[in-house]
């Protein structure tokens, strides 16, 4: 028992951060996505031994927390919680700050851009969102995907291109707001 | 060439995903390399979807909460050792206070015990009064 506990241990050091990054960009939530990791790694700890090595011990861990989370969104639902998904500006300023950017001008357009990119994830069809955030973000290959969400291969490919294409045009969206403000900027400044 | 362009049977955009993380077949991707070459709207949906999949790749990590008490660090329990007063409790941690105690403690077993020297104190014995007297 003290072995497995040491060995628990690890684990939560090895994958905390990666749950807890995977549970805040499905949710959107800080105290959400600190709340469902704590439940993912209790659920790890007790059921540790249903896992029986036909994936990797990533992917079963992967799967575990979006289902956590994806029920997590749906209790949120019911409870009509409007906050769902609308990250506070000031958490991700917080969190954009401790990026590593060189220049305050490229910190101050990726703090902007985070903001607006996770305010456009929350808008996502749920599922798209999971595969989106399983690919882009965590790197998981298609099959790894396919198996933590329980997806056939072609439906994970269709979901990612539609997530992405939404997101693709939401980014050419805010780099034509950008443009527009900066060019208006630079009226102001020469009138 | 242009006409060319136009009978150009565009990929769906599944594809153009798979390409871009490198899914596809090597003869269906050099297909489509040379489609891309020929067709500037398709080159720019490629290159919207390299530059969105770019900027999710470089969103910044978040880093789980680190607490003392957090329920990720400590689920397993820890094993109590005596030097570890006040560990159950905020209020005592202090070590002032815990030697205080100890001290205090100490000096109530002493008197009980009745290892304290006793005092200099002697008691007289009490004087006769008259009536003591008076039967003798």
């Amino acid at each position: 028992m003290h072995g497995d506990r040491r060995i628990f241990r690890e684990l939560v050091r090895l994958y905390q951060d990666r749950i807890y990054n995977l549970c805040y960009r499905l949710l959107g939530s800080e105290e959400e996505a600190k709340d469902v990791s704590q439940e993912v790694f209790i659920t790890i700890f007790r059921k540790i031994e249903s896992f029986k090595g036909t994936s990797r011990l990533s992917t079963w861990i992967y799967r575990v927390a979006t289902n956590h989370a994806l029920n997590r969104i749906k209790s949120m639902k019911r409870r009509r919680y409007k906050q769902t998904l609308s990250l506070t500006r000031e958490a991700v300023e917080r969190r954009a700050n401790m990026a590593v950017f060189p220049r305050p001008d490229q910190l101050l357009c990726a703090k902007q851009l985070e903001l607006y990119l996770q305010e456009e994830l929350g808008r996502l069809d749920q599922d798209q969102r999971t595969v989106v955030v399983l690919r882009d973000m965590e790197g998981l290959s298609y099959q790894d995907i396919g198996q933590v969400t329980g997806l056939n291969a072609g439906t994970v490919k269709s979901r990612l291109h539609r997530g992405r294409t939404r997101l693709k045009e939401a980014l050419e969206r805010w780099f034509e707001e950008q443009n527009e403000r900066v060019t208006n900027e630079r009226k102001a400044e020469a009138g | 060439m242009k006409d060319y362009q136009e009978f150009i049977i565009l990929p769906d955009g599944i594809h153009l995903s798979q390409y871009l993380d490198g899914e596809l077949e090597t003869y269906a991707s050099e297909e489509l390399t040379r489609s891309i070459g020929l067709n500037p709207m398709l080159r720019d949906e490629v290159e919207g979807l390299r530059d969105t999949i770019a900027v999710l790749n470089h969103m910044p990590s978040h880093q789980a909460p680190r607490r003392r008490h957090s329920c990720l660090e400590n689920m397993p329990r820890r094993r109590f050792r005596p030097s570890q007063i006040g560990y159950w409790s905020d209020t005592a941690r202090f070590p002032f206070e815990a030697a205080f105690n100890i001290v205090l403690m100490a000096l109530l077993m002493a008197l009980y015990l009745g290892v304290l020297p006793a005092t200099d104190l002697e008691i007289e014995p009490a004087a006769k009064t008259p009536i003591d007297q008076g039967h003798k």
